[in-house]
């Protein structure tokens, strides 16, 4: 410690130099907060969508019949199964959007990432013409507990009308959805199912949970075979697949991520070291006056250590300390607001590492240096 | 000495002392390469979207959907609507007098990628009788066009490389049994080639399908659109919106195209303001460690101006050779190189556009990065240089 001062000094020997070495580390970092912290964030996303949850759709994208659901039920290791008949559907003006999904109280506890509470459910299993609501759909149109709304949806009913009522009894929150406006509600798949004039016992797809995430390719395996010499064949995956394979093909991230961060760190590298080189070369008569006083080639090996690691760990910081604050307005582009704490110790360990690999040339210049030749001038 | 002979002299001479700065020259070259390649990589994917997707639509061409409807996929339009759609004034007849209209059903299939074995909804694309004097740039480059009574599709071209089991003479099994492909066809390199094309009809009954999705129809001509979309909108009964096929295209390909610009120029602009501040680094120290060398130059009489256009053009060279290396990286690596999005499947494209904003990139950073260090060099004080070494 007590070397600091010696060590700060030679730092800002020249100073134009430094600050601009010290500009690009904060920049460079930055980069590094920003872009891991992106990919991170979707990976964390990614995680949290559950593998123990997996969609058996149909592999054409026609209606599949509900007598599958006995069947997939039997496959060992199903937890659970709901159907889902999903629904566009309108209140009033056709630009009041809601987004209809006949089910049944079992889609609520393979997604568990709802408020939902026993009695809610409990009406709607009771409440023929039942639905749960998402708050935004609450919020939006007004809605409340107890409210008849009709909708119209492009199903005609037995009547041949396309005026569906649907009584609300509860109002839920999804974990994820909060502020993002998602106009949902869930009602009895049967009550669609009787009332609609065609297409009756078929489903748009099944939601099911399994015992273990680890058997999710040997369950929807064992499922897509069975149904594969049918007339609807189906494909089931998790919801995590989906959501990567998506993800990757508009854009591969992690891929873009490394590449930036690569090149931006192969040329800090540069930089850094031929900023410390240049440094300890003019300061050659210097470091042969300390070795003249008696300081060991082991410390002064030591103190350019030191200092290449003083500039890159301020550099870091800032960088990364940027990062962090800059990351909020990242949010509406790409729904990522928050970067990692493992981010913040990746970036010290690769500081740490442009510091060592930068300093080691110059380190050792150091030590080579010969007290008389250096003096002299030579 | 004439001023431009001055400036030559000094411009070379700066440039042969390079080598003798070739750590720091080099990062400066680096750091430009790795700032035109990430903006061109990511560029070239927006670029290439546009071309596919945008290209697809023409002025002279309008797609009908329901009224609320965002896209094709989720448009509903019931069979009595469609003839009241095909004789609407505005639309073209051909020789016989039929009007050019395809009523257009969309329907997905999960296929295998080539690329990396996951699964990929493939877009299945029916269409009217009409549909082919309706577009006229789909040709067949293989096999033979579908027969509309069989279970028969063609294939772009796009989609036969992206998908394994595509081949002419393939089966896939879609409902209703196994479908064949017999026909292989490119479509100027718009989106159409990620389709694969059958007959509506046939398409609809196998999926189950009552209603259709769309209709196209070929309009007498661009200036033609607003009569016809005022004559469906004076029918009460039709719940209907008209869109100019080129402005419906370029609405699909924004939401994409927009994120990657703003990818581009984010973390381009952070990495441009990076190698700015290297070019800085470099040439600070290269002046400070030439200081004698210019002090002389002044000495024996070489102008001020000299200097700083010496400084500034060895700057613009190092930054212009590190956006080549960019540009061809990026050009080696994606040009023509297939992508997928959603449902759609384009190629990556690096154009003149793309190659002149790495220049242009190239050309600012080299600016920034040379003009301060350029006039330190040529304000340093003579004899200041001189005493201090």
């Amino acid at each position: 410690m007590k070397y600091l001062p010696l060590i700060w000094a030679g730092l800002w020997r020249k100073r134009l130099r430094t600050v601009l070495t010290l500009l690009s580390i904060v920049v460079a970092f930055l980069l590094f907060g920003i872009l891991h912290g992106v990919d991170a964030g979707l990976a964390h996303v990614m995680q949290y969508q559950r593998l123990d949850r997996l969609y058996t759709d149909s592999r054409h994208g026609t209606p599949l019949p509900i007598s599958y659901q006995r069947q997939i039920e039997a496959i060992p290791g199903v937890t659970a199964v709901t159907p889902q008949k999903v629904l566009q559907a309108s209140w009033q003006d056709e630009k009041n959007q809601v987004l209809v999904v006949g089910s049944d109280r079992r889609w609520f506890e393979i997604l568990w990432e709802t408020d939902v509470t026993p009695g809610q459910l409990a009406a709607l299993t009771a409440t023929r013409t039942g639905a749960i609501v998402s708050i935004a759909c609450a919020q939006r149109y007004g809605w409340k507990v107890g409210d008849k709304v009709p909708l119209t949806i492009n199903l005609p009913r037995l009547d041949g009308s396309k005026s569906w009522a649907f009584d609300i009894v509860g109002i839920v929150t999804m974990d994820g959805h909060e502020d993002d406006g998602f106009t949902f509600m869930v009602a009895n798949y049967d009550y669609i199912d009787q009332a609609r004039a065609e297409h009756k016992g078929t489903v748009s797809n099944y939601l099911l949970r399994i015992d273990d995430p680890i058997h999710g390719n040997r369950i929807g395996a064992a499922i897509d075979s069975m149904f594969a010499n049918s007339p609807d064949p189906t494909i089931t995956y998790s919801q995590r697949l989906s959501g990567q394979s998506d993800l990757n093909e508009t854009f591969n991230v992690t891929f873009f991520t490394k590449s930036v961060i690569g090149a931006a760190f192969f040329t800090l590298l540069i930089l850094t070291a031929n900023t410390m080189m240049q440094s300890v070369k003019e300061r050659v008569p210097e470091f042969a006056v300390l070795k003249t006083v008696g300081f060991p080639d082991r410390l002064l090996m030591a103190i350019v250590l030191g200092e290449s690691l003083l500039l890159t760990g301020i550099g870091a910081a800032g960088g990364l300390t940027l990062a962090k604050f800059l990351m909020p307005l990242a949010r509406d582009a790409i729904g990522v607001a928050h970067i990692a704490p493992t981010v913040f110790l990746e970036g010290a360990l690769v500081a740490a590492t442009v510091a060592v690999v930068s300093a080691w040339a110059p380190s050792l210049r150091a030590r080579q240096i010969n007290i008389v030749d250096a003096l002299a001038g030579r | 000495m004439s001023a431009i002979r001055q400036v030559s002299a000094v411009t070379l001479m700066n440039l042969r002392s390079i080598a003798g700065r070739r750590a720091a020259s080099f990062v400066v070259v680096v750091g430009m390469a790795a700032v035109v390649a990430v903006v061109i990589s990511v560029l070239s994917m927006s670029s290439g979207f546009l071309n596919t997707v945008g290209k697809t639509g023409r002025a002279d061409r309008a797609i009908v959907l329901s009224t609320s409807a965002v896209s094709r996929g989720g448009s509903s339009l019931p069979r009595e609507a469609i003839p009241l759609i095909a004789d609407a004034p505005g639309v073209i007849k051909d020789a016989d007098g039929k009007p050019l209209v395809s009523a257009d059903v969309f329907a997905t299939m999960e296929m295998i990628k080539q690329s990396d074995g996951l699964f990929a909804p493939a877009t299945v694309h029916g269409v009217g009788p009409q549909a082919f004097k309706l577009f006229p740039q789909i040709r067949l480059i293989s096999g033979r066009m579908f027969n509309p009574a069989l279970h028969e599709l063609i294939v772009g071209r796009l989609a036969q490389t992206q998908f394994a089991g595509f081949e002419v003479g393939s089966k896939i099994s879609l409902p209703e049994g196994d479908w064949t492909i017999v026909g292989n066809f490119e479509s100027d390199a718009d989106q159409h080639e990620s389709e694969l094309i059958g007959d509506a009809e046939t398409i609809m009954s196998a999926y189950q399908r009552t209603d259709f999705n769309d209709v196209t129809v070929m309009l007498d001509s661009p200036a033609a659109f607003e009569r016809f979309q005022s004559a469906l909108a004076s029918n009460p009964a039709l719940k209907l919106q008209v869109v100019r096929e080129s402005v419906y295209f370029a609405k699909l390909a924004k939401p994409l195209t927009d994120f990657m610009t703003l990818v581009a120029y984010a973390v381009g602009g952070i990495m441009g303001l990076g190698a700015v501040l290297g070019a800085l680094n470099t040439m600070y120290s290269a002046v400070s460690g030439r200081a004698v060398e210019i002090a002389t130059l002044r000495a024996i009489g070489f102008g001020p101006v000299p200097i700083v256009v010496s400084v500034l053009v060895e700057t613009l060279l190092l930054t212009c050779v590190g956006a080549f290396f960019g540009t061809a990286l990026a050009w080696l690596a994606f040009d023509g190189k297939p992508a997928f999005s959603d449902y759609y499947i384009y190629r990556m494209t690096v154009g003149p556009g793309l190659i002149a904003l790495g220049i242009a990139i190239a050309a600012a950073v080299g600016l920034a990065g040379g003009l301060f260090p350029a006039i330190r060099a040529a304000r340093q004080p003579v004899a200041a240089a001189f005493r201090a070494n």
